[in-house]
């Protein structure tokens, strides 16, 4: 049988509330909900869900018999009013630039910034980074200081988009690429969608074409660049950053821990490089780095010690 | 099975309605892609009408959660869903590592300004029904009377109310889902001359 919606069982869950309030159920009507009650699990979660929410309205006789609802408050959120008062500083500002100018993003410490370029492309920067954007009639170029960016990048044949990190290139005509430099001073290039072509400045004449679901790290001591296939399960999990998440497969834990110490002011740190060399696998919300140490502390059966500036694993 | 009491509707909007906003937040930040998050929400309703009895539940918010979360382990384990890499392993101990706060007595005025703000949310006519219902106390029939409606007009109405109360609780006010994951916006482009 096919499984109900939640949202089908919310309605008749709704509407078996409404005809209790309004006068006690016939014989009939009684076997009627016992059947709908016991077809499903959740209904009998529904109904009296839907029975709490009216019962919670009794409080309304509080209000007394001169309370006059206003009409619906207009719901401005603050999101909007913010994106839209962008939206005329960034038209004004269009007018009046004469000449390129460039601007620079950065997001703090476990922030994640989403960035809608003028072109209709988006720049997600992730934590602790920073970019510079720069867009001429020629070219649309960015430079990832530091950290790490996913780039949608909306088509425009006449304009290649151009992300420059330390010592690469990634040059995109409309596709979706991340761009993440390393603490080795390596950057690495991973494509979600469409071909960039990658290279270095200094060797443009060798640049290698990359298509969606591959990666590439290009650093300062080989001097090929040689692309590598990623499974399209790899690159979703990889962008769960922007949705304040980190997952790991079998990752070690000195790495997972690299990677939450990037996004949070608690320091995570391991006490002995060996525990650093077991493995770790999960979901994560980025923020939590008290969450996962006790999780991996659970599992691995270590322990984990804080105060307010950092948390310890250690062997029990 | 109709032996569902008035008792545990009371206790349910007493004390875990005012709750349902933040379990949702706390669903989504850490429930995975192919989640229902209202299937979630009805079956842990579902089991609290099942208890027995309720009066040994202390603190009713974190029960609430241990509840929604053992259903998603259990979810995991039937594999209605695919999860991303083995969130079951870990999913067993997250909830452990982040216990969910305390129970808040719901403070009395928030709960009223809630009501007043949830009935205001409500479409013209639903909104003259609940008036009546439930701040003048009127029963449907005198309702539907009063104001010249059959019935089953003012029962419909009953009912998509609940259902856009239920909706209003579940992602407005105090308990918002929304405010707990407000991010910091606040750097502004630094603009610089090139």
């Amino acid at each position: 049988m096919k499984r109900e919606s939640s949202a089908r069982i919310g309605d008749a869950a709704a509407r078996w509330a409404a005809r209790i309030d309004r006068a006690p159920l016939e014989l009939q009507e009684q076997a009627e909900l016992d059947a709908w009650l016991a077809s499903d699990t959740r209904c009998p979660g529904a109904f009296m869900r839907a029975r709490a929410a009216l019962l919670r309205m009794d409080a309304a006789r509080a209000l007394g018999p001169d309370f006059a609802p206003q009409a619906p408050r207009l719901n401005f959120s603050r999101r909007n009013v913010i994106a839209g008062s962008g939206g005329f500083l960034a038209a004004s500002l269009g007018a009046f630039l004469l000449w390129p100018r460039s601007q620079i993003y950065r997001t703090e410490t476990g922030e994640v910034r989403l960035i809608p370029l003028d072109d209709g492309s988006i720049a997600t920067l992730n934590t602790q980074s920073e970019m510079e954007v720069l867009f001429t009639r020629e070219k649309r170029l960015v430079r990832l200081i530091r950290g790490e960016g996913y780039f949608e990048v909306a088509k425009d044949k006449a304009r290649p988009f151009i992300v420059s990190a330390m010592d690469a290139e990634v040059r995109a005509v409309g596709t979706a690429f991340t761009v993440r430099t390393l603490p080795s001073r390596a950057v690495d290039v991973r494509v979600q969608e469409g071909i960039v072509e990658v290279a270095k400045p200094a060797h443009a004449n060798q640049a290698v074409r990359m298509a969606a679901n591959m990666e590439a790290r290009i650093g300062d001591d080989a001097d090929r660049i040689s692309p590598v296939a990623i499974t399209p399960d790899n690159v979703q999990r990889d962008l769960l950053w922007r949705e304040g998440r980190l997952s790991f497969e079998s990752e070690t834990l000195a790495n997972a821990v690299a990677e939450f110490n990037r996004y949070n002011r608690t320091a995570i740190i391991l006490a002995d490089e060996d525990i650093g060399k077991r493995h770790v696998t999960g979901l994560f919300s980025a923020t939590d780095p008290q969450g996962f140490a006790q999780a991996i502390a659970l599992s691995m059966d270590l322990s984990a010690r804080s105060n307010e500036k950092q948390i310890v694993i250690e062997s029990r | 099975m109709t032996d569902i009491s008035d008792d545990r509707a009371f206790w349910l909007q007493r004390h875990i309605l005012p709750h349902e906003g933040s379990l949702r937040a706390w669903l989504s930040r850490r429930v995975h892609i192919g989640f229902d998050i209202d299937d979630v929400i009805q079956e842990a309703y579902s089991r609290l009408v099942m208890l027995e009895t309720v009066s040994q539940i202390t603190n009713p918010r974190a029960y609430l959660f241990q509840t929604a979360h053992s259903i998603i382990l259990q979810d995991l384990r039937r594999s209605r869903i695919v999860p991303i890499g083995s969130i079951h392993e870990i999913g067993a101990l997250e909830l452990e590592a982040s216990d969910p706060l305390p129970d808040q007595l719901v403070d009395e005025r928030m709960e009223l300004e809630q009501v007043a703000a949830a009935i205001e949310a409500l479409p013209h006519r639903c909104r003259e029904v609940f008036m009546l219902r439930k701040v003048q106390g009127l029963s449907q029939r005198d309702v539907a009377a009063r104001l010249g409606l059959s019935e089953s007009t003012v029962e419909k109405h009953v009912a998509n109310g609940i259902g856009k109360l239920l909706d209003f609780f579940a992602h407005s006010g105090k308990w918002s889902a929304r405010a707990s994951r407000a991010r910091k916006r606040d750097s502004r482009p630094h603009e610089k001359r090139k």
